[in-house]
């Protein structure tokens, strides 16, 4: 007994084409819904649907100016949110003034500034961590100028800055001190730290303009 | 066998259903909840257009469409060949949120520029030095009349006409001659032009209100003007300082009158010093006449110059930085950082390459969609913050006061989104193809 020699016009391997053709298109079909599925659910597109609730940001009408790192930014003013984490307005050439501290030029209290550092450069607090001490800060006004010199430039590791929260962003000073703030530290995926420098006023000069 | 035959029309039959349904889903699509696009080039220089693809991104409330942006495109690639704008690249990007927000930003960087977002609410552009020539004008047809000022001159000099009876020829071809070489010898082109370092215009919608606004980060990628300045006669002048962050619509016009008075300057010695020599043969002849002809000859010219470059004291080019157009109640916006309009003035100059168009365009909502949380409401960014996020809300001391600082960005990192969607559907091509032609095969 011997195996018949498959023959090519039988109707067997015709049914196993015709099986494997329609493989074929349920597959294209597939890809085709893998695609669509994943033009829908891909992150990034729409990631934070729900989640990425917008940040408001209302400008002021104060800049800030450091000759020695180039920083000519508008000041715009931001809230702490809800889990208590204060972020610069989204445009890094802008920068932020935290809505509940002192006003710049204020007797008391502590101005915080922060501003946002890109690793890639375009942020206004790229360079902050290079300020020296003793330079000169100023806060400009459409009437005023109030002037601060640099005292001190320190760096925080997170935890440090939630641990002294209440020294670093308190408003229970008695004298006026401006405060800037941006991250630094950049591995590659996350800023370790945050970049501080605090600055004593000196004094204003008007801007002579009504 | 009738039923493989069957199932396979059927599957042809859904497959060719499923891709009219897919090719067809936009023309049914209703009005998007939100939506935004950017534009970072579309210019014309020399008459050579360039423009770059437009990214648009609409959500219709649960998904985001958008086209293909995961290229940043460079500006020789828009522009080939172009000596206007210097190497670089030109971002742009746009997003729609199912929040009703949208967000875009559009313009130009030098080489190692790019895009930097913050999550999903904003983008900007990062600067690299970049040079950008706003135009050259070419004066080198400007021709004087040299037999016109000579007896235009020796008219105004009683008693020269008889003195020069004999040798006017030869003063003629003498002083054609002195002023042909005082013109060539003189440059006669000026180009316009500064180095900064990125412009950008960006734009946000929500539901009930879009704001626009454009930076220019000047050449050390700080906040300070811009100088837009021209070179001539060896000289360079300031004509214009483009202010890092302009008013809205701040118009700004390329007043060349300085411009036309140095290049007089310049060539009043040389005309002076052509005049001397073509008259320096008959100066015997003319005795004490000599000065007076000098002058009038002279005057005669350079009224032929002031004549020949008053199209420049008119405006060559209308800059407008921070074109904003509100519509529809405010909820849409339209922003150009910079548009850029040649004026009839310019044509006069024949051979001339100034720049026109628009750097930079973007456009916001109008949006529909639930409205934007209140502020106070409001969660911190965190989609691409990096690091400051992870706020805990114990050990602060004083629950006033922040205990964490998000302040750090992440440069570009692109989607590929419609990358990979285009991917899955080149190979759902080559599978379609595939069962084609085997069912073509089989059924011979």
């Amino acid at each position: 007994m011997t195996d018949a020699a498959p023959d090519p016009t039988s109707p067997e391997p015709e049914k196993a084409r015709a099986k494997r053709g329609s493989v074929a298109v349920a597959t294209v079909l597939a890809l085709l819904a893998a695609a669509l599925l994943f033009l829908i659910v891909s992150p990034g597109d729409d990631g934070a649907s729900g989640a990425g609730t917008t940040t408001h940001f209302k400008p002021t009408t104060f800049h800030l100016e450091v000759k020695s790192l180039k920083i000519n930014a508008p000041i715009v003013s931001i809230a702490m949110s809800s889990d208590r984490v204060l972020t610069p307005p989204s445009n890094p050439r802008d920068v932020g003034w935290w809505n509940a501290s002192a006003k710049p030029g204020s007797e008391r209290g502590q101005t915080i500034i922060a501003g946002h550092t890109v690793h890639t450069g375009g942020g206004q607090f790229d360079h902050l961590g290079r300020m020296r001490k003793g330079a000169r800060i100023d806060v400009v006004h459409k009437l005023r100028t109030d002037h601060y010199v640099a005292t001190k430039v320190f760096t925080l590791t997170k935890a440090q800055v939630s641990a002294q929260a209440a020294t670093l962003f308190g408003q229970n000073r008695p004298t006026n001190r401006l405060v800037l703030i941006t991250c630094g530290d950049w591995t590659g995926h996350e800023y370790l730290t945050n970049v501080f420098v605090y600055a004593k006023p000196v004094g204003s000069t008007s801007n002579g303009t009504t | 066998m009738h039923t493989s035959r069957l199932g396979l029309r059927t599957g042809a039959i859904v497959g060719a259903a499923s891709l009219a349904a897919l090719a067809a889903a936009p023309a049914f699509a209703a009005d998007p909840d939100s939506q935004a696009s950017a534009q970072s080039l579309n210019l014309t220089v020399a008459g050579q257009n360039g423009v770059s693809q437009t990214v648009t991104a609409t959500n219709d409330g649960t998904t985001q469409s958008k086209n293909d942006a995961s290229t940043i495109p460079t500006i020789a690639g828009v522009l080939p060949q172009n000596n206007a704008v210097g190497a670089g690249v030109a971002p742009q990007d746009a997003g729609a949120n199912s929040d009703g927000t949208s967000w875009a930003c559009a313009g130009i960087a030098g080489t190692g520029g790019g895009l930097v977002h913050t999550g999903n609410t904003s983008c900007n552009i990062n600067g690299a030095p970049l040079t950008l020539a706003l135009g050259s004008v070419d004066l080198g047809h400007v021709v004087l009349d040299p037999h016109g000022a000579l007896s235009t001159g020796i008219a105004q000099v009683p008693g020269a006409s008889t003195l020069l009876s004999t040798g006017l020829t030869s003063l003629q071809d003498d002083l054609v001659g002195q002023v042909d070489d005082a013109i060539s010898s003189s440059p006669l082109s000026l180009t316009l032009g500064g180095t900064l370092s990125a412009i950008e215009a960006t734009c946000r919608a929500t539901p009930t209100s879009a704001t626009g606004s454009t930076h220019l980060v000047d050449s050390q990628g700080g906040s300070a003007n811009t100088p837009i300045t021209a070179d001539v006669a060896g000289q360079k002048l300031t004509l214009l300082d483009l202010p890092a962050n302009p008013p809205a619509n701040t118009h700004l016009v390329t007043n060349l009158s300085t411009v036309v008075s140095t290049l007089e300057s310049a060539l009043r010695t040389q005309l002076d010093n052509a005049v001397g020599g073509a008259l320096q043969p008959v100066g015997a002849l003319l005795d004490t006449l000599l000065p007076q002809l000098h002058q009038a000859i002279l005057d005669q010219l350079l009224g032929q110059l002031q004549s020949a470059l008053k199209p420049l004291q008119d405006n060559v080019l209308d800059v407008t930085l921070n074109k904003q157009v509100s519509s529809e109640s405010g909820r849409k916006i339209d922003v150009t950082a910079l548009d850029l309009q040649v004026l009839p003035a310019a044509a006069a100059f024949t051979g001339s390459s100034l720049v026109s168009g628009q750097l930079g365009h973007v456009t916001c909502g109008s949006n529909a969609g639930r409205p934007a949380a209140p502020q106070a409401q409001a969660k911190p960014v965190t989609a691409k913050h990096h690091g400051g996020g992870s706020a805990n809300s114990g050990s602060g001391g004083g629950s006033g006061v922040p205990t964490a600082v998000d302040a750090g960005l992440a440069g570009e990192q692109h989607h590929h989104t419609a990358l990979y969607a285009g991917l899955g559907g080149l190979i759902a091509a080559g599978a379609a193809g595939t069962a084609f032609v085997y069912r073509r095969n089989a059924l011979k």
